[in-house]
């Protein structure tokens, strides 16, 4: 991009910040539910994605950093669980499933507050 | 990524434990056969469940399509074959039997029953799993949408 940007978008970094979690906690979501469907795959060893950090980095490199931002699940090598070599504990992934669940209702609550301000502020209502 | 990989991602495992449960079922209804259209008594089946690469799915080729890599993501489960379990066939003393060999002795087939339930109960446990993965991931997916 060239010439200076602009002070201010209607989007902030705060709520591009906010979208950006949201994005990486829905990709979690989706790999969590995979080592549930894999709980009884031979040799599967369970993924995560560790969105806080990738975000975490990007917050440091100014709002282009976090527009570019991207996530990328991780294979974890626990090692097996089971006797067919499986890592998968169900029930450590239903709870990070569940967490994962509160975390993205909480952040949609926060950019969705966001929002209604901004829809008062453009005079089309809360 | 699609919003609705995750609920796709448990669908494909829900598939996967439903199957192991019909072939479960199949192994405890023919632990008596002595004959089938093979030849033979019935031999136990089982499930080999692998990880789904995602590449034959309408949401993978996209993904790759738009060079957002399509590699890595994750894509399920599914359900690489049914292969007969080759363990020895049982012998049971049973001179009566149209089946029975000249000892009267008549082979049959490998289904262990206790194995077969615990296998089923398995099977069922995991099947719940991947409800509960699907509901929660549904409820977030309804709050999404009221964000709108």
């Amino acid at each position: 991009m060239t010439g200076p940007k602009p002070a201010m978008s209607i989007l902030d970094p705060t709520q591009l910040t906010l979208m950006r979690a949201i994005s990486g906690a829905t990709l979690r979501n989706a790999v969590l539910s995979n080592n549930i469907a894999n709980a009884d795959t031979p040799g599967f060893q369970p993924s995560d994605v560790d969105f806080h950090a990738t975000l975490s980095d990007a917050l440091d490199g100014g709002p282009e950093a976090i527009e570019a931002v991207s996530f990328a699940p991780e294979q974890l090598n626990v090692g097996a669980m089971q006797a067919d070599g499986n890592g998968v504990s169900s029930e450590a992934e239903a709870a990070k499933l569940a967490e994962n669940g509160l975390e993205i209702e909480a952040l949609e609550q926060v950019a969705g507050s966001r929002l209604s301000i901004l829809r008062t502020a453009l005079g089309m209502g809360g | 990524m699609a919003l609705f990989d995750a609920l796709n991602i448990s669908a494909s495992g829900l598939t996967a434990q439903r199957l192991r449960m019909d072939v479960t079922s199949a192994n405890l209804a023919n632990a008596q056969s002595t004959r089938t259209p093979e030849g033979g008594p019935y031999r136990r089946q089982d499930v080999v469940l692998q990880e789904s690469s995602g590449d034959g799915s309408f949401a993978g080729a996209l993904s790759g399509a738009l060079g957002g890599g399509g590699g890595g993501e994750p894509a399920g489960v599914e359900v690489a074959a049914i292969v007969p379990d080759t363990t020895p066939l049982r012998r049971v003393y049973e001179p009566g039997s149209p089946d029975a060999d000249a000892q009267g002795y008549v082979e049959m087939p490998n289904v262990n029953p206790v194995e077969e339930m615990t296998d089923l109960i398995d099977a069922s446990r995991s099947y719940q799993a991947n409800v509960t993965a699907m509901q929660t991931t549904k409820q977030v997916f309804a709050k999404t949408i009221e964000l709108l």
